[in-house]
């Protein structure tokens, strides 16, 4: 069989818009430059140590020496804060036109016009357009870019801001707890159901714009939140650097879900650390969609440290030319009567690399604990190729643990019947990669999963053609 | 018997014990060790993620000047098999069936067949003497082992048993094993590794290296059951032919500490491999196994299966890998690893990791770990059973596929035979 692309090489939103920043940061990470950003921003004293302290752990950390090819990746080529307009536009109407045109082939205004909770767009580092419907307010429910956040819930943020990732986790998370801008804080009350997604657009605009979002999101007890997060960028011949935090807190018999698109241009490093605390009958779900970026270095997890927990993880990733998507997830179950599951599939086509790497780790207080994973790949060409590493560790004999994988080609038994039936081979391979996916697009919003269902027929078909 | 203690020994030293010792093998043979005796000192001890082998203090290893003398004689051989004894690596009898040896079967002390041209040939080749230490100290002082060669084409079943015995106070054991199997033969070989009760630490290196050639058969089955004194370092390793197959077939009980892994090179189109491993782990015992299927070819195929049950505080890490390389095709590559739990005490940690690099492939794992199901146990208890001997049905239960699985029915019996004292220990 012929080797046909699902999401073509050639990437779709690659327009760039011009140089808008207003403030612009020379190239490279000193002191200085951290002392700057705080200053910019008018931090209390405690952020501008809390950054300080964590540059000098992301000096002291060396490059992880595992996952992906990171030897071409040069911070001292990276500029660290760009500021896009003087305000914080309240209203549409002050947004830039420049910004404004982008969002608009990216479909922002549209999505806003139907059903979409608050729309919180990150158009380099800062938000510059914000909304939130009136009756999420009216709930009680804060949705506001962290910034913000820290200058006007400054308790609140400080009690949870870095008590999931601190920055000695790992490399990539010392440097956004040095250099973080932006990103989304939610704060949900207690018993509060937010019955529509909360969105947010991420966008690199500038040449070796790193950005450094950090979302914080606070579930009290009995509430639910579902979080969207999309991303596209324009295509640019250097490298660029997405490095975000998302920090997640959810509290006992709260439900929180987490839904991203990731799709930067394929020349993005995205090395990002998502981390949830799950406490007693609490639920956390992450929904992880993978299809840009040159890199992705990416393991939503969950920590299930009260009875009952349950954490889920469903992923897709595609890779094609001159990408490699290593991710994965971990669940560390730290406590009785928590569940796990994992779905991951993966598609590599086009000389790409899917990795799938995941923990699934039972503490010796994790008794009664059940943990199911599964991992699919497709590999549709001769270049491309896949690993599968999944770790798990168990410590308690009361637990259940499950892990499945496979690693096929499109079945040419399913080609076959496909086309006795009239279907030509592209009709038919689209087919089954739709369906390959499925479990994943159907629990996508509804306008995502037709985004997504859209990229991946316009791109078959466009490159087909 | 003079001894030397690893930590205290000068390169010149080693170098002087190797001349000591070896000085009458043939020059090839000697210069691998010299070379082998110049790495030592600037080589680690192997790193293992999960493993770790510094509190070991493995370099207060005492290296006998000489070798360890035999204590044991041997017992009659089973009808129709060829079977060799080693006491301390030191081969102390060899029984081979007249029918065997006139079809030209070798199966000798690999010291002694050094002059053949297929052990300079095939020594070494998948099990280099330069990986760490220990491969280097067994490079330059290993004392024996088998050397088993069948011809091409024996009509046929080969069936050879190595028995292989230690006393308590060896100190450190290097062994070498290398197996060829002929074109289109078909060779069955069980290897049983035990020793003495003992006080004092032992270093047990057994390395491994089995050929088939084109069409061939080797079934291997090991049975592993060493004193807690014990610390092993068995590698073993597999190059198929065209069509050849291997299966390998290990049971793993014994030792305090025990690093032990198999490969599979899957060299030529159609070769096979299959692998079962079962472990039970018990008292304070750390066990790392690894199971490794390299698809070098088009159409090859490995299956690899593993079951381990886990009790007291035993720890275990069992790591798969199958790794399909480019070009492989029509390849299929399979792994499944089951651990029963049976204390809260113990862990167990799997990694089956598969490296695909071939699109038209079939590649897949499954791994499981769970507990006793205590409704089985209500269950057969509510039918006058005592608990401990309805844990032990399920424990059988557990690993009756896998263990009735095994070619070799005198192994099987050893195994359930092993899995039965591990139980009630």
């Amino acid at each position: 069989m012929a080797s046909k692309p699902i999401v073509s090489d050639e990437y779709q939103y690659g327009f760039n818009d011009g140089d808008v920043g207003v403030l612009k940061f020379n190239r490279g990470l000193r002191r200085e430059t951290v002392e700057e950003i705080s200053r910019i921003k008018k931090e209390p004293k405690w952020m501008l140590d809390f950054r300080l302290h964590s540059l000098d752990v992301f000096m002291k950390k060396p490059m992880p020496n595992w996952g992906g090819n990171l030897s071409t990746l040069n911070f001292n080529d990276i500029v660290y804060y760009v500021k896009p307009s003087e305000n914080q536009g309240r209203t549409w109407d002050d947004v830039p036109q420049a910004i404004k045109d982008t969002f608009e082939r990216l479909g922002i205004p549209e999505a806003e016009r139907k059903f979409l909770a608050g729309v919180s767009a990150q158009y380099e580092s800062e938000v510059v357009y914000h909304s939130i419907r009136d009756d999420l307010k009216e709930k009680g429910i804060i949705f506001t870019d962290t910034d913000s956040a820290l200058r006007e819930y400054p308790e609140l943020f400080r009690e949870y801001f870095g008590t999931v990732i601190p920055p000695e986790d790992n490399k990539f998370a010392a440097l956004n707890s040095a250099v973080w801008s932006g990103g989304s804080f939610v704060y949900i009350p207690k018993g509060i159901k937010a019955d529509i997604p909360l969105q947010a657009y991420f966008r690199i605009n500038s040449e070796n714009m790193g950005q450094f979002e950090r979302t914080l999101i606070i579930a009290e007890d009995d509430s639910f939140g579902h979080y969207v997060e999309g991303c596209t960028a324009p295509i640019y011949s250097s490298e660029s650097l997405h490095s975000a935090v998302v920090e997640i807190i959810v509290k006992d018999r709260a439900r929180m879900r987490y839904t991203t698109v990731q799709n930067w241009a394929p020349n993005v490093y995205n090395l990002v650390t998502k981390r949830a605390v799950a406490y007693q009958d609490a639920t956390m779900e992450w929904v992880d969609g993978n299809i840009g970026s040159k890199l992705t270095m990416k393991y939503p997890s969950v920590y299930m440290v009260g009875e009952g927990a349950k954490g889920m993880v469903l992923s897709i990733a595609v890779a094609g030319k001159g990408q490699h998507q290593d991710t994965g997830s971990k669940m560390i179950h730290a406590a009785p009567h928590t569940t796990s599951t994992i779905v991951s599939k993966s598609i590599s086509q086009h000389g790409g690399k899917t990795t799938y790497r995941g923990l699934v780790h039972f503490a010796p207080d994790a008794a009664e604990s059940k943990s199911n994973v599964k991992c699919d790949t497709l590999i549709m060409d001769d270049e491309s190729t896949s690993d599968t590493i999944p770790y798990s560790e168990v410590s308690n004999a009361n637990v259940e643990m499950e892990h499945e994988a496979t690693v096929t080609k499109v079945s040419e038994e399913a080609l076959f019947y496909l086309t006795s039936r009239g279907l030509s081979e592209e009709e038919a391979t689209r087919m089954i990669v739709m369906g390959f996916i499925e479990p994943f697009t159907r629990e996508l919003p509804m306008e995502f999963a037709v985004e997504m269902n859209r990229l991946i027929k316009f791109e078959m078909e466009g490159a087909i053609g | 018997m003079s001894e030397m203690i690893l930590d205290q020994a000068s390169e010149a030293d080693l170098k002087s014990l190797v001349e000591e010792r070896f000085g009458h093998e043939p020059q090839w043979s000697l210069a691998r060790r010299q070379s082998a005796a110049e790495a030592v000192l600037n080589l680690d001890w192997p790193r293992l993620e999960r493993t770790p082998l510094k509190k070991r203090k493995l370099d207060q290893l005492h290296l006998f000047k000489a070798p360890p003398t035999p204590s044991r004689t041997a017992a009659a051989a089973p009808e129709g098999w060829a079977e060799i004894w080693l006491d301390n690596n030191q081969v102390v009898a060899v029984s081979m069936p007249e029918a065997l040896s006139l079809q030209g079967v070798r199966l000798e002390s690999l010291t002694a067949a050094l002059d053949d041209p297929d052990v300079e040939k095939h020594l070494g080749r998948l099990l280099g003497q330069d990986a760490d230490k220990i491969a280097a100290l067994s490079g330059a002082l290993w004392q024996g082992g088998v050397f088993l060669r069948v011809p091409a084409r024996i009509r046929e079943v080969v069936r050879v048993s190595i028995r292989s015995h230690a006393t308590a106070e060896a100190g450190a054991l290097f062994a070498k094993n290398l197996i060829i199997c002929g074109a289109e033969s078909h060779v069955t070989v069980t290897q049983r590794l035990a020793t003495d009760e003992g006080v004092s630490k032992t270093l047990l290196s057994e390395n491994t290296e089995i050929i088939v050639e084109d069409g061939g058969r080797v079934d291997f089955g090991a049975i592993q059951q060493c004193a807690p004194t014990v610390e092993g370092f068995i590698h073993r390793a597999g190059a198929l032919g065209h069509d050849a197959v291997l299966n390998w077939s290990i049971g793993e009980f014994g030792a305090g500490l025990v690093v032990s892994d198999h490969v599979s090179h899957l060299d030529q189109p159609g070769a096979q491999t299959s692998s079962t491993t079962v472990f039970f782990g018990a008292g304070t015992q750390h066990q790392d196994y690894s199971a490794k299927s390299y698809h070098h070819a088009p159409h090859t195929t490995s299956n690899m299966v593993a079951r381990g049950v886990m009790k007291n505080k035993a720890r275990s890490v069992f790591t798969g890998l199958t790794q399909i390389e480019a070009g492989a095709k029509g390849s299929d590559g399979r792994q499944k690893e089951q651990t029963l739990m049976l204390s809260d005490d113990a862990r167990a940690d799997a990694i089956p990791s598969l490296i695909i690099d071939e699109r038209d492939v079939y590649a897949a794992h499954a791994a499981s770990a769970g507990p006793v199901d205590r409704a089985a146990v209500f269950y057969l208890t509510s039918r006058g059973l005592s608990e401990p001997e309805a844990e032990r049905i399920i424990v059988h239960g557990f690993l009756a596929p896998v263990i009735d699985a095994i070619a070799l029915p005198e192994l099987r019996d050893e195994v359930w035979d092993a899995v039965e004292r591990k139980i009630r220990a």
